[in-house]
């Protein structure tokens, strides 16, 4: 497993938020929003804390993009991220996915059990 | 940047508060967030009670963000890094190390009250309107000497090591300086008492910076032999580190002379 895992959630969700396209700050916040199903609200401070360490870490890194036809400041920063950031975020999801089945196996064992 | 939608007082407090971030990082991200909240509070436009429910959980979320960022910070010991790469900081160096020595020796020789008038009779000229020449030089080559060793220390710190290097060379040079300084103590405490009114804690403090500033500016010689750069890698160096040496072993071999019937406890030793 790499060193990156396991990550963070918020380092989780905004991983997840970029996988699909490029995207600056605001952008990746509806994202995770929309991906978590309003149950994550992630605030500028940690949103920008995370991006610092992902872009240190090469998970994520800036990109040319500069202009949101749905925006009016052509100064935006967007992200995307990085094949690290790629790989961090499949091993992260296999990682669930074991633990999941984990979980799911106890609770058939304790169904067993009754 | 479009800000119409935002209230001029929250922006205005948001601003403030990124200022708080250590300067890296609000380089980096300040504008970028600056705009998230422009983009947030837009959202919120017309709910002035959700604006500022808004801003509440964004203040609070970016007040956590600045604690953790100057935590992160400290502990990759950028700060000490950085401080250490600037010039200014080898300034700072020398004028901490000149302070002690300059006090005594402008006290000795212009006879001002400071807090060490014990010198006076020590370092005064017998004709206090005699320009005091050897006291004038020792001044002069303090002066010059010591912000070259702060260089010298500066140097070696941002060649890889840096911040770690620099504080061990320092404890390492406390804890030397105060081994000389232990004896003079007991003797002090032993038979002392009779000369002092009270324990000279200021003597002994100025004994002390003599003694960890000396082995301050052995210790990296003694490394880099052991390190097998040899003793002649940097000369000049080396030449300005045993000039200073000598000198600051020979004041605190003066001052211990000079003391040493106090410490033994002979009356009106003063």
């Amino acid at each position: 497993m790499n060193k990156q895992t396991p990550l963070t959630p918020a380092v989780f969700h905004i991983l997840l938020a970029l996988s699909t396209e490029e995207r600056h700050g605001y952008g990746i916040m509806k994202q995770v929003e929309a991906d978590s199903l309003g149950k994550v609200s992630m605030g500028a401070g940690t949103l920008y804390g995370s991006l610092k360490r992902m872009l240190d870490a090469g998970l994520v890194k800036e990109s040319d993009k500069r202009s949101d036809p749905g925006m009016d400041d052509a100064r935006r920063i967007y992200y995307k991220i990085t094949a690290a950031g790629e790989t961090a975020l499949k091993q992260e999801i296999e990682r669930y996915h074991h633990v999941i089945g984990r979980a799911q196996e106890i609770n058939l064992a304790s169904e067993m059990l009754a | 940047m479009n800000t119409e939608n935002t209230p001029p007082a929250f922006r205005a407090f948001y601003r403030k508060l990124l200022k708080f971030y250590p300067r890296s990082f609000r380089e980096r991200f300040g504008e970028s967030m600056e705009q998230t909240f422009d983009d947030l509070c837009r959202e919120q436009e017309g709910h002035p009670r959700r604006l500022l429910s808004l801003t509440v959980h964004l203040s609070i979320d970016t007040g956590v963000g600045i604690v953790k960022e100057h935590v992160l910070h400290l502990s990759q010991r950028r700060a000490m890094v950085a401080i250490l790469k600037n010039p200014k900081f080898t300034a700072l160096i020398g004028v901490l190390l000149i302070l002690p020595g300059a006090l005594i020796i402008s006290s000795a020789m212009f006879g001002f009250d400071a807090p060490v008038r014990f010198l006076d009779g020590y370092l005064k000229p017998a004709d206090p309107d005699a320009p005091d020449l050897i006291g004038s030089l020792l001044f002069l080559i303090l002066v010059l000497l010591l912000p070259a060793i702060g260089l010298n220390i500066n140097v070696a710190a941002t060649e890889g090591g840096a911040a770690r290097r620099v504080s061990s060379n320092l404890a390492a040079a406390a804890v030397l300086g105060f081994v000389p300084v232990v004896p003079l103590i007991l003797l002090e405490l032993n038979y002392g008492q009779a000369s002092y009114s009270r324990f000279p804690v200021g003597l002994f403090a100025i004994l002390l910076i003599l003694s960890s500033t000396f082995f301050l500016t052995l210790i990296p010689i003694v490394k880099n032999v052991l390190a097998g750069k040899g003793l002649f890698a940097n000369p000049i160096t080396l030449l300005l580190s045993i000039a200073f040496m000598v000198m600051v072993g020979a004041f605190w071999g003066g001052l211990v002379h000079d003391q040493m019937p106090c410490f033994l406890g002979v009356p009106n030793c003063d």
